[in-house]
């Protein structure tokens, strides 16, 4: 079980204030969006909290650790993410990838251990990709690799999991049916995911906690419950958005 | 150092055919008569042969040319390429060439005797066969009278020291004489072009510059830094040459002469003094410098008569 | 479902096997072509000690210091190609591309137009090369980006300002010793044997790289990717750049910039052994070696009795056999 404590972080990217003395706290079997505007930051968030981008002031704990101060090894155990896109240059093959993600824990010396080969095995089958994993990844669509890079973070078995547009390219039944199941199994394990999201209704559907980036440092956080509501949203988007509630689902549309 | 002036018409007896070889080779800086021959090389390394040469490799085309002249051209057995002359030295095998020398080859002819030119041969490939334990003599000729002793070292290395003296002797007079004849006129300003595009000249530490001056004539760019530099036609123009003298290769009439025809501002393009000679005559440090000196003297003598009628 | 179909150790150590005999096949053929033409008693023997005179000064003299030198050259350039293409995560660098050839290339001319001993110029290449990599370490962090888009350019323009002072020494040169240089900068294998401490730089490489070789695979997925694993990228595209410029370095003062080889040996080995590092690395270097054995013997053989540069036939063996493997490797998927 994990936890991460975000205290009084400033972020800025050139002159643009992502978010300004940023108090969170992220309990585990918790699933975060983070939503806003193009440019409000989303992605340098993620990179943050994952230990790849120092902030301008403030602290990140996982389990109790500061996030930039522990070992880059260390941190790989405990917080694993998903990029937006991944550079094209890629001769290897999925299961090459998927082996890959299995760094933290192989140990210098010892090398990849049947342990590893078992957990990628099972990683494959549950995320119905045995017929993707043998192929060089450079000539796969683009839904299939993401799908093969999801799967490297769920190999990779880390306590928190960041997502930066995991939907992104994938069919509207995968993006459904995969993400959902993978969030379910991670909430039942006690991780914590934070994903960026594009989409409003995707993240209120799938989240119960939203982060939301006004811009200009501001920010508004809290359960999906109270914080999907017209006026947030239409302030955050700069645009008039509408909510409907139909056959039991909620759903915003911009007007 | 002097020109000897021995005359060539001695008429030797048995002694004094004794006293002519003890002088020559004393002179030669070599020691012999007995089993063993020595010769210091130009490097100062003394090559020490139990008997004269018989099998000699020659890593360049004049000292394929000496050999032949002094009579030891059938101790030969490779050459450099480009070893033509005489026609004999043609069927020689070809050991290499001024970029690289097949070592195995040369290893494979047995030699007895290996001659080196620094100013064409690698040096590492030169050490190379000194550490195979070949016997490598160095030379390094640069003037008229190098050439000469060049001769009679050779001559000694292969035992025939006579037929070396003597050549060297007649080289030494042919010299001599043309000097006489030729080196006391009213001096010439002399433009050499050895290439055509880029213009390549030779200053005034190449044996061309003392053919020049024992004709009666001045190397204009005498005084140049390195030894074959190259010089743009404003340098020629400036310095204005009488007589412009250039290869001529083979049986080709030389085109740098018709190239020089629109600068008619040149002296010697206006005179016509625009002379061809062979260019191996004058490349090659060898006997045949006595032909290019002389093809060179009569250049000379005929822009003379066109200057000075 | 298994990887590939087979168990991939047997599979790696088939493939190993195969390259050493590679080599051992060219070391042979290699003792006993030239122009003296020896069978293999004669150069066993003279192997052994044995052999006639003339043989054995040929054998053990001659070709063998050459083949050795060559093997050495081979694998080291091999291997600092796969260096240097991880590295910029670009398939056209080679090891020359950061300009340490042309670093060692400027101070061996103007070793050669100062008219110094022979012996000097493998001291001028190896100074030059080091030289070049120092430079190269203070551009980068004066500007402060490492990343492999930075370095590239930096290495170019670094490349680019040899050349130029390249051109000029060739042109202010007397023209006696400009066919010397000339041969020098296209790749000519010194008649030295290779020596130890060459030798050993090339073993602590290959040894660094094995043990690095799963780093290196990260590295290849991209430094954010690689970072977000838990590898400390700076340190390791540093040690990457120190290890590749050593091994040019020495490569360079055994045979001066002999090219092709690290640019097409782990493009080509990796379309035949694939992208894992522990295997693409060990291989790159024995095909390498194999390579420029065969190419110094073709370098003797083929217009006996003048010698090629070495460099020249890299190229012409090469460019054939990587066409002929990217048009199977096209049909097999592997871009």
């Amino acid at each position: 079980m994990s936890d991460v404590t975000v205290s009084g972080l400033c972020i800025d990217v050139g002159r643009t204030r992502v978010c300004d003395q940023l108090d969170l706290a992220l309990k585990p079997g918790e699933v975060w969006s983070v939503i806003g505007r193009n440019g409000a930051g989303k992605t340098t968030l993620l990179h943050t909290l994952a230990g790849l981008r120092a902030p301008q002031a403030g602290s990140i704990s996982i389990d109790g650790s500061n996030v930039h101060r522990v070992s880059a090894r260390v941190r790989a155990q405990r917080v694993s993410i998903l990029f937006q896109q991944l550079d094209e240059m890629s001769s290897l093959t999925g299961h090459e990838i998927l082996i890959n993600a299995r760094h933290p824990w192989v140990s210098r010396w010892e090398g990849i251990q049947e342990q590893d080969e078992e957990i990628v095995q099972r990683v494959v089958h549950e995320h119905d990709i045995v017929h993707l994993v043998d192929r060089p990844v450079g000539i796969l669509s683009g839904g299939e690799r993401r799908r093969i890079e999801l799967a490297a973070v769920a190999v990779q078995d880390t306590g928190v999991i960041l997502l930066d547009e995991p939907v992104n390219h994938l069919d509207l039944h995968f993006q459904i049916e995969t993400l959902s199941a993978l969030l379910n199994q991670w909430r039942a394990q006690d991780k914590i995911v934070m994903m960026v999201m594009h989409d409003l209704n995707l993240a209120t559907r799938f989240s119960d906690q939203l982060l939301c980036l006004m811009g200009h440092g501001e920010s508004l956080s809290g359960p999906t419950k109270t914080i999907a509501t017209e006026e947030n949203f239409s302030r955050l988007m700069k645009h008039p958005i509408r909510r409907y509630d139909a056959h039991g689902q909620t759903v915003f549309v911009p007007l | 150092m002097t020109v000897r002036a021995l005359s060539p018409h001695c008429t030797p007896a048995a002694a004094l055919r004794i006293a002519f070889l003890a002088l020559t080779v004393i002179w030669g800086n070599g020691v012999s008569l007995g089993d063993v021959l020595e010769q210091a090389d130009d490097r100062g390394s003394v090559i020490t042969l139990p008997a004269p040469a018989m099998r000699v490799v020659s890593l360049a085309p004049h000292l394929t040319e000496i050999l032949f002249d002094i009579g030891a051209g059938d101790r030969l057995v490779g050459a450099m390429a480009f070893s033509d002359f005489p026609e004999a030295a043609r069927l020689l095998p070809r050991v290499g060439n001024y970029s690289y020398l097949d070592l195995e080859l040369i290893l494979s002819l047995k030699p007895d005797l290996i001659l080196g030119w620094r100013g064409g041969n690698r040096e590492s490939d030169l050490e190379t066969l000194g550490n195979l334990g070949l016997s490598v003599f160095e030379t390094d000729p640069r003037t008229l009278e190098d050439v000469a002793a060049l001769m009679r070292r050779l001559g000694v290395l292969t035992g025939h020291l006579e037929t070396a003296s003597n050549r060297a002797q007649q080289f030494e007079a042919a010299i001599h004489r043309l000097r006489n004849e030729y080196g006391s006129r009213r001096a010439l300003r002399v433009f050499y072009q050895v290439w055509d595009q880029p213009i390549y000249t030779l200053n005034g530490n190449h044996v061309v510059t003392q053919l020049i001056e024992g004709c009666g004539g001045i190397n204009v760019f005498s005084g140049l830094q390195s030894v074959s530099p190259v010089v743009s036609i404003e340098a020629v123009l400036e310095a204005d040459p009488e007589v412009i003298v250039g290869p001529r290769e083979s049986d080709q009439s030389a085109l740098w002469m018709s190239r020089w025809t629109t600068w008619p501002t040149v002296t010697a393009v206006k005179g016509e003094q625009l002379h061809a000679i062979p260019a191996d005559l004058v490349a090659r440090m060898g006997p045949r410098l006595v032909d290019a000196m002389d093809a060179m003297c009569r250049s000379l003598a005929a822009a003379r008569t066109h200057y000075d009628g | 479902m298994k990887h590939a179909g087979k168990n991939p150790s047997a599979r790696r150590r088939a493939t190993l096997s195969g390259l050493i005999v590679l080599v051992v096949i060219a070391l042979a053929l290699s003792l006993t072509r030239g122009s003296v033409d020896l069978s293999w008693g004669d150069a066993a023997a003279a192997l052994m000690g044995k052999g006639n005179a003339l043989a054995s000064a040929v054998v053990l003299d001659l070709r063998l210091p050459r083949a050795l030198s060559a093997l050495v050259v081979g694998s080291a350039l091999a291997l600092a190609g796969v260096l240097m293409q991880v590295l910029l995560r670009n398939p056209l660098a080679d090891p020359y591309v950061l300009g340490t050839s042309g670093g060692s290339a400027v101070l061996v001319l103007i070793a050669m137009m100062a008219g110094a001993p022979h012996s000097v110029v493998p001291v001028a290449a190896g100074a030059g090369a080091l030289i070049s990599m120092v430079l190269l370490l203070l551009l980068a962090r004066s500007s402060g980006d490492w990343s492999s888009s930075r370095l590239l350019l930096t290495g170019i323009v670094l490349a680019s300002g040899w050349g130029a002072l390249i051109s000029f020494l060739l042109s202010v040169s007397p023209a006696q010793q400009i066919q010397g240089m000339l041969f020098w900068l296209m790749g000519d294998l010194q008649p030295v044997t290779p020596g130890w401490w060459r030798s050993g730089v090339v073993l602590a490489a290959l040894m660094l790289s094995l043990i690095l070789a799963r780093d290196l695979n990260l590295l290849a997925e991209g430094d954010l990717r690689a970072r977000s694993l838990g590898l400390r990228t700076g340190l390791l595209r540093l040690a990457i750049l120190l290890g590749a410029s050593a091994l040019t370095a020495v490569a360079v003062t055994l045979a001066g910039p002999v090219g092709f080889v690290g640019l097409v040996i782990p493009h080509m080995m990796r379309l035949l052994v694939g992208p894992d590092h522990r295997l693409l690395i060990p291989s790159s270097m024995l095909a390498g070696g194999a390579l420029l054995i065969l190419s110094e013997m073709t370098a003797r053989i083929l217009w006996a009795p003048q010698q090629l540069p070495v460099g020249v036939i890299t190229a012409f063996i090469g460019v054939p056999v990587f066409l002929l493997l990217l048009q199977k490797g096209a049909s097999r998927g592997r871009p």
